[in-house]
C-alpha cells in the first residue's frame, strides 16, 4: 500500500464570498507526479496555494504526511513551491538564492555549502554560482528556481506552470529534466499546467480540474481511453462528441440512434430504452469502409485536409454535425468529396449523460 | 547633416556654459586676492585661511553636519517603512495617504517653514538644534517614500511569498529580502533627502533658534553685507562635499551595474 503524503479533505476557498475550490478530496502518495490540469482560471494556482499554505482553506482539512496543516504558517509546512515567475532574489547570488532556505532553517554553513554544490551539480549549472538572475537566460532562472526548493528536500514541491515562459524547445528540455530530477529526489511533486501535453507526458497521474472541482482523476492513458465526463473527453485530446437515444437493447447489445439520424450497436450496459447517452469517438478510431461494411458506418462530406506528417486530418461533416478524423497517410485513400468511415464499438467511450439533459 | 550636428553640439555647450559659469566664477574668486568680485588680481589661499580660524562658521558646519546627518538618517528609516507599510497593508484612507504624500512635495517651503513655526510655538518648544532636525525629517519622509514606492512598485512581490515558503519569518523577510531588494530606491531617497537637508535655507530660518545657525543660514547672514570672498570660499567647499556625495554615490552603483554585467 503507497503511502499517502498530501490529503484533501473536502477543501473549499472562498473570495469575496466567490466561490473558487468547491469541495476537492484527493490523496496524493509519496513519490508521485500529480498534474493539475485545467483551463484557465478553474482554480489551480489557488489550490496549489492553499496547499502550500499561502492561503487559507474557506472550509476543510489538508494533511501533509499524516500531519493535519490546515492552520500551520507557509514556513513550518515541508512544502516548497516553485512559482510562476520564479520569484528569485535579484540581490542574490545564484549560490545564495539555492542556499536561502537552509540559511533560514539554520543549518551549518558548511553543510549549506556542501549540499548547494550538489544540487547546483544535479541542475547542471556549475561555473554560475556567482550569477545574479539577471545574468541568467529564463531556461537557467527556471533550474535555480527548481534548486532553490529541492535543496531544501521537501516532503512535496509545488510548481505552478513553472515552464509556461519557456519557448518550445526549451520547455521539452525541461520536462525531461524535471522528470529526471523528480525521480532521483524521490520528491512528491503537484505540477500545475494548462499544457496537457506537459501533462501526458511527464505524470504519474492527472487531475482535471474544472470550475473548482475535479472532474477525473487518473493515470494520463486512462484519461484519454476511458474519459469520465464530456469535459474530460473534450480537454485531452480531440473527439467526436455526438448525443444518442438507446432504441432498443438485446442482450449484449444495444441499438442507439446518433443526433445525425444514424443507428448504431454497441455494447449493452445495463441501458433502458429511450435513455439518453453521449458517444465519444476519437478522431483516429475511423478507419476507412469498404463496401460490405453496414453497421456502425458514417457517410461523410469533407470540407477540409490538414496534411500533418505522417497523417492528414480531415475535417468534415455528416448531416450538419461537423466531424474530423484521421486518414494514415499509407492507407488506400485519394482525397474524395465523399467518404465512408466506420468505427469498432469496442474503442469508443459512452457516457450515461446527454447535452440535452 | 553635418550642419545640425555643430548646431547641436553649439545648443549643449550653451546650456552647460549657463548651468555652470556661475559655478566656476565662484571658484575662481574664492582664490581672488582682491576682495571684491570684479577682478580677479592675483591667487591666494587667504580667504580659506580665514574660514577656518571662524568659529562662527564652524559652528555653523558642525550643526549643518548634525542636521543633515541625523535627519537623513531618520527620515530613511521612517520613509522606508512607511512606504513598505503603504504597499503591503490595506486600510481605510490609504488612497487618500498615498495622495496627501505629495503636499509637502509641492506646497512652497515658507508655507511649510510657518506651519512648523507655530505648531513649535504651540507646543512651547525652544527653538534649537531639536526642532531644526525634526523640521528636516518632516520635509524629508514624503521624499523618502517617493523614492522608496517607485523601486517597490517595480519588484515582483512575490519574492515575500517565496520567502516565507522557503522558512523565514516576517523579520528575517523584512531585512534579508525586501531591504535589500528595494536598496537601490533606499539609497536614492536616502541622497535626496541629505542633499535637500544640506541646503536648505527657508524651513530652516524659520526652525532654527539661536545656537543653531547652518551653514546657508550663516551664508545669508553673510552677503546681507555683500559678497565677500570668504563666502566664495565657503560656498566653494559646500560645492565640494555634495560633488564628493554625488561621486560616490554613482561609484556605487556604476561597480554595482558592472558587477551584474560583467560576465
Ligand atoms: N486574491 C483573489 N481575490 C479574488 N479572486 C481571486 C483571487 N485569486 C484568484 N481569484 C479568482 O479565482 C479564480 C481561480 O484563480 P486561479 O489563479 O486559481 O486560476 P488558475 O486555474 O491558476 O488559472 P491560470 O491557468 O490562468 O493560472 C479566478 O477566477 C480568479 O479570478
Ligand atoms: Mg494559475
Amino acid at each position: 500500500m503507497k503511502k499517502v503524503m498530501v490529503k484533501l479533505d473536502n477543501v473549499k476557498k472562498d473570495y469575496e464570498g466567490k466561490k473558487i475550490i468547491k469541495g476537492i478530496s484527493l490523496d496524493i502518495y509519496e513519490g508521485e507526479f500529480l498534474t493539475l490540469l485545467g483551463p484557465s482560471g478553474c482554480g489551480k494556482t489557488t489550490l496549489l496555494r492553499t496547499i502550500s499554505g499561502l492561503e487559507k482553506v474557506s472550509s476543510g482539512k489538508i494533511y501533509i504526511d499524516g500531519e493535519d496543516v490546515t492552520d500551520v504558517i507557509p514556513r513550518k509546512r515541508e512544502v516548497n513551491t516553485i512559482f510562476q515567475n520564479f520569484a528569485l532574489f535579484s540581490h542574490m547570488t545564484v549560490e545564495k538564492n539555492i542556499g536561502f532556505g537552509l540559511k533560514m532553517k539554520k543549518v551549518p554553513k558548511s553543510e549549506i555549502k556542501t549540499r548547494v554544490k550538489e544540487v547546483i551539480e544535479l541542475i547542471q549549472m556549475e561555473g554560475f554560482e556567482d550569477r545574479k538572475p539577471t545574468q541568467l537566460s529564463g531556461g537557467q532562472q527556471q533550474r535555480v528556481a527548481l534548486a532553490r526548493g529541492i535543496v531544501n528536500k521537501p516532503k512535496v514541491l509545488l510548481l505552478d506552470e513553472p515552464l509556461s515562459s519557456l519557448d518550445m524547445k526549451l520547455r521539452k528540455q525541461m520536462q525531461v529534466e524535471l522528470k529526471r530530477i523528480q525521480k532521483k529526489m524521490g520528491i512528491t511533486f503537484i505540477y500545475v499546467t494548462h499544457d496537457q501535453d506537459e501533462a501526458l507526458s511527464m505524470s504519474d497521474r492527472v487531475a482535471i480540474i474544472n470550475n473548482g472541482v475535479i472532474e477525473q482523476i487518473d493515470t494520463p492513458r486512462k484519461l484519454y481511453d476511458a474519459p469520465k465526463t464530456k469535459f474530460v473527453a473534450d480537454f485531452i485530446g480531440e473527439s467526436n462528441q455526438f448525443n444518442a437515444v438507446v432504441v432498443s437493447t438485446q442482450n449484449d447489445e444495444a441499438t442507439i440512434k446518433l443526433e445525425i439520424d444514424l443507428e448504431i450497436k454497441v455494447k449493452n450496459n445495463h441501458y433502458d430504452v429511450g435513455e439518453k447517452l453521449t458517444v465519444i469517438i476519437r478522431p483516429e478510431q475511423f478507419r476507412l469502409a469498404r463496401e460490405k461494411d453496414i453497421t456502425n458506418c458514417f457517410v461523410v462530406k469533407t470540407k477540409e485536409h490538414i496534411y500533418s506528417g505522417s497523417f492528414t486530418k480531415v475535417l468534415g461533416k455528416v448531416g450538419k454535425k461537423e466531424i474530423e478524423f484521421i486518414i494514415y497517410n499509407d492507407d488506400d485513400y485519394t482525397k474524395n468529396e465523399e467518404v465512408k468511415l466506420k468505427f469498432s464499438s469496442d474503442d469508443i467511450v459512452i457516457l450515461e449523460e446527454n447535452n440535452e439533459e | 547633416m553635418q550642419r545640425h550636428k555643430h548646431l547641436k553640439n553649439l545648443f549643449i555647450f550653451l546650456v552647460f556654459l549657463f548651468l555652470y559659469l556661475p559655478i566656476i566664477t565662484l571658484i575662481v574668486f574664492s582664490f581672488n586676492t582682491s576682495p571684491l568680485n570684479i577682478l580677479f588680481e592675483g591667487f591666494t589661499l587667504e580667504w580659506y585661511g580665514k574660514l577656518f580660524s571662524n568659529t562662527t562658521l564652524l559652528d555653523a558646519l558642525k550643526n549643518t553636519i548634525i542636521v543633515s546627518v541625523v535627519s537623513t538618517a531618520v527620515s530613511t528609516f521612517i520613509g522606508t517603512l512607511a512606504a513598505i507599510g503603504l504597499q503591503k497593508y490595506n486600510f481605510i484612507g490609504k488612497n487618500f495617504i498615498n495622495k496627501l504624500l505629495y503636499v509637502p512635495v509641492v506646497i512652497p517651503e515658507i508655507v511649510l517653514g510657518i506651519s512648523l513655526l507655530s505648531v513649535y510655538t504651540l507646543l512651547k518648544l525652544n527653538l534649537g538644534l531639536g526642532t531644526l532636525i525634526v523640521s528636516h525629517i518632516a520635509f524629508s519622509i514624503p521624499f523618502v517614500i517617493i523614492s522608496v514606492r517607485t523601486v517597490i512598485n517595480s519588484t515582483n512581490l512575490q519574492i515575500e511569498e517565496a520567502a516565507h515558503d522557503l522558512g523565514a519569518n516576517d523579520f528575517k523577510t523584512l531585512t534579508n529580502v525586501i531591504i535589500p531588494e528595494i536598496m537601490p530606491g533606499i539609497i536614492s531617497g536616502a541622497t535626496l533627502a541629505f542633499t535637500l537637508s544640506l541646503d536648505d535655507v527657508i524651513i530652516s530660518y524659520f526652525t532654527a533658534g539661536p545656537g543653531s545657525n547652518t551653514l546657508p543660514l550663516q551664508i545669508y547672514a553673510m552677503i546681507k553685507t555683500g559678497i565677500t570672498p570668504d563666502v566664495n570660499a565657503l560656498t566653494t567647499l559646500m560645492i565640494l562635499v555634495i560633488m564628493t556625495v554625488l561621486i560616490i554615490s554613482s561609484l556605487i552603483q556604476v561597480r554595482k551595474m558592472k558587477k551584474e554585467y560583467v560576465r
